[in-house]
């Protein structure tokens, strides 16, 4: 079916984006929490996308389960593994980066965080 | 959210019963990993089994309900909302100039302790520029990438939904402020 394969290359290709654009996240954002969140919501938007694009090409009923299972455990897994690394950097008392002062300019100065 | 859908059927008035459709729900999970080949029983049924054992073992009662309806709407929203959380983080990791204003934000919970509020603290990490660090007493603590008033709103919506979702009452606060 042409369709469903132009359909999993788009839904493919637009996983691609968020997964790169997470990992960029990933080196740009200035510490712990901020690169948490790139973890958690760009890579989840990219898995999703990807096993959507995979479900077009299943042959059987089970293969969507288990690609629909897969997605659901690594959001499950993700949404605690988040929380249990803020919760830890947060109780050991790491300061979360902060512009220099709102408004005037969003480049901001990055006061240096306690390291982990 | 299929899992949701079953959850709602499942009644809890004997253990036995609680078991039985547990395990049920266990062997269908089976069932669609392993597809219709009768001999994988052979591990499926004890493995289904024993996962209802340590379901049962782990949480004994559920003290909720989701309604179909409730789930497929929530799950709609939830899908919305995580592609536009990942639109945020993408486009401000490839935005030239990195903008960010970063903040530890609190918002006062109105859920009861719970399921609810385990799951509602679970849905605010994979939502736009959220993540809790810690759950307080009465407060949740989160890391906002972006400091703004729109973020407790969209908390307190979310929170909204999640009490429809598990049909409980929120503690209507009195004279705090926002």
């Amino acid at each position: 079916m042409i369709i469903a394969d132009v359909l999993t290359g788009l839904l493919l290709a637009a996983a691609l984006f968020f997964f790169v654009a997470g990992t960029v996240a990933l080196f740009r954002f200035p510490d712990l929490y901020a690169r948490l969140h790139a973890l958690t919501k760009a890579d989840n938007v990219g898995l999703g996308l990807a096993v959507a694009a995979l479900m077009l090409q299943a042959d059987r009923w089970t293969e969507v389960f288990k690609l629909a299972l897969i997605w659901f455990l690594v959001l499950a897994a993700s949404a605690t593994v988040c929380f249990l690394i803020g919760n830890e950097a947060y109780r050991r008392g790491q300061q979360p980066w902060t512009c220099a002062r709102d408004g005037e300019s969003s480049r901001g100065t990055a006061r240096p965080a306690r390291p982990l | 959210m299929t899992v949701a859908k079953l959850v709602s059927t499942v009644s809890a008035p004997s253990p036995w019963r609680r078991f039985a459709a547990r395990a049920a729900l266990a062997a269908l999970v089976w069932l669609g990993l392993n597809g219709a080949d009768w001999r994988s029983w052979i591990v499926g049924v004890p493995a289904a089994t024993l996962a209802a054992w340590v379901s049962m073992r782990l949480l004994p009662t559920m003290t909720w309900r989701w309604s179909v309806r409730g789930a497929v709407l929530f799950a709609l929203f939830f899908l919305r909302e995580s592609l536009r959380g990942g639109w945020d983080v993408a486009r401000r990791a490839l935005a030239p100039r990195l903008e960010l204003s970063p903040a530890i934000m609190f918002h006062p919970l109105r859920l009861p302790s719970g399921p609810a509020r385990l799951f509602f603290g679970s849905v605010i990490n994979l939502l736009p520029g959220t993540a809790v660090v810690a759950f307080e007493e009465s407060r949740l603590c989160l890391h906002v990438l972006n400091r703004s008033p729109r973020v407790a709103a969209d908390l307190r919506d979310l929170e909204d939904r999640v009490a429809g979702l598990f049909g409980c009452n929120l503690r209507e606060e009195r004279d705090r402020k926002g």
